[in-house]
């Protein structure tokens, strides 16, 4: 959380990550915020938990997960790209918008043009060298433009620090 | 007697318009700290097992004095 202490109109960001383990199926979990107001609130976060990727239609996402430190740019000094295809494995013509992302740590394009059923299209991630020290856990939610509102997250995590580590062992 | 009677009725007229004009600016000005989540929920829709995700939530303070946030706990 960034600040504790809000004056009068003030605001902060509290960040929740859930770990998503074992679970399976649709996860509810809750945090309570106490503060010196009568009102004390909670959060809630929902998530449909699936082990495969095959099982998620209408569009099925490849990877469904990025592990930035299984990743290898070719030059780490420029920005470099990585793509997630959006596969239609339904009946239907969808499109895909963003709901939430992580804010500054890098560019996303989604391709909003619509997925025919069967056709693949592709969100572009495009990442700056001003992530190589960066740890972090975020995430990705897209939203199709189907009726029932289907959602989809795509976890984007770094667990290491490249930095100058990561040119020496090149 | 009646004039007695006259101004007691009045001073308790005063106090009470009184009473409730303290009531009544304390609520205008909004004194009291006010916890206000302008998203409480988010659906994340699927999601692959063995990850982590998040979602950054919006804290604000409505109200008209500061608002301390003691604790944020699962549950």
């Amino acid at each position: 959380m960034q600040k504790k202490e809000l004056a009068a109109g003030d605001s902060t960001i509290a960040e929740i990550i859930f770990k998503t383990g074992q679970y399976s199926g649709v996860v509810r979990k809750s945090a309570t915020v106490k503060t010196n107001a009568q009102n004390n609130s909670r959060l809630q976060i929902i998530a449909n938990i699936v082990k495969s990727p095959d099982s998620t239609k209408p569009l099925v996402l490849e990877p469904m997960a990025i592990e930035l430190d299984s990743i290898r740019p070719d030059n780490p000094d420029k920005d470099w790209k990585f793509k997630v295809a959006m596969r239609n494995v339904g009946t239907e013509k969808v499109k895909a918008h963003q709901v939430c992302g992580p804010e500054g740590l890098f560019e996303i394009k989604i391709d909003e043009k619509g997925i025919n059923p069967g056709e693949e299209r592709f969100i572009e991630f495009e990442f700056g060298g001003e992530i190589l020290d960066e740890m972090f856990s975020k995430s990705l939610t897209i939203q199709l433009d189907d009726s029932a509102g289907t959602r989809y997250t795509i976890p984007i995590n770094k667990a290491r620090r490249w930095g100058p580590t990561r040119h020496a062992s090149k | 007697m009646r004039g007695n009677n006259t101004r007691l009725v009045t001073v308790l007229m005063l106090t009470a318009a009184l009473i409730i004009m303290a009531v009544w600016s304390s609520f205008a000005e909004g004194g009291d700290p006010l916890l206000v989540l302008p998203e409480a929920s988010f659906d994340f829709g699927y999601v692959q097992q063995h990850t982590s995700i998040s979602h950054p939530f919006v804290l604000k303070n409505g109200g008209g004095d500061s608002l301390y946030i003691l604790e944020l706990k699962p549950g």
